[in-house]
């Protein structure tokens, strides 16, 4: 990470940690508006689902490429991390708030144990292989509506995913 | 970002549930299902090795994904 990109993680997490009022308007600012709300109905009960994570919070395996966090559009591409991950074997990269707490307990931006758990206990069947590291703070999505959600779909419909669980960083 | 990922999943078949810490800013753009949580920025699921409340918001999310499109919970302690 350059010095440049250290100094604008401090002040981002500065501000939205001590400013939560404005960061919440400056985020609403930047926020496109949609109409419409899809609808997927599942169709079985959860014992024959197949469940994924996704998460923008920067995580991603050790052994993977960190995100561009140089980059100031931000880094639209995704990370694959399989069902059997342990937490060991993953980190964040991420700049836009304070990453010591995930990176001494992941499963706090990605409960990828507490899915796998549920599959051990037959309430689900199975936890996907194609969970998904992104890394949040993009205000310009043109790159990530073009090019890594067609990219990401195509790997669910593939894995034949039923549900999504979405988490924020 | 993420809230485009959710609305892209659920036109291709994938039912999803996503965790909240701004709502006004989720709802604005569309999130299908959303759940409101109390934690701070950075720590969606809880505290660090606090897995009591990981097991619960996990439970919580997996349940919302069986609702209508359009539902918003709050995470119950």
């Amino acid at each position: 990470m350059k010095r440049k990109t250290k100094v604008k993680s401090k002040l981002s997490v500065a501000f939205s940690t001590n400013f939560p009022e404005a960061y919440k308007k400056f985020t609403l600012k930047h926020v496109n508006e949609r109409q419409g709300m899809p609808e997927t109905v599942l169709a079985k009960p959860f014992r024959e689902c197949k469940v994924a994570l996704i998460t923008t919070s920067g995580i991603h395996l050790k052994s993977d490429r960190p995100f561009d966090v140089d980059n100031p559009a931000g880094d639209p591409t995704y990370r694959l991390i399989p069902a059997a991950a342990q937490e060991e074997e993953l980190t964040v990269t991420h700049i836009y708030y304070n990453t010591k707490f995930a990176k001494t307990d992941p499963t706090i931006v990605f409960p990828l144990p507490q899915l796998r758990a549920l599959t051990d206990k037959g309430e689900i069947r199975s936890v996907a292989d194609v969970n998904v590291g992104l890394n949040g703070g993009i205000l310009e999505t043109s790159a990530v509506e073009q090019e890594a959600i067609p990219k990401v779909m195509a790997l669910f419909e593939n894995e034949q995913v039923d549900i999504a669980l979405l988490v924020p960083g | 970002m993420l809230g485009l990922y959710a609305r892209a999943l659920e036109e291709r078949g994938t039912a999803t549930a996503m965790i909240t810490i701004l709502p006004e800013v989720t709802d604005a753009v569309g999130v299908p299902r959303t759940m409101h949580v109390p934690f701070k920025l950075g720590r969606p699921c809880g505290e660090p090795f606090d897995f009591e409340t990981r097991k619960k918001v996990v439970d919580q999310l997996l349940a919302l994904a069986m609702k209508p499109s359009g539902t918003r919970i709050e995470y119950q302690e």
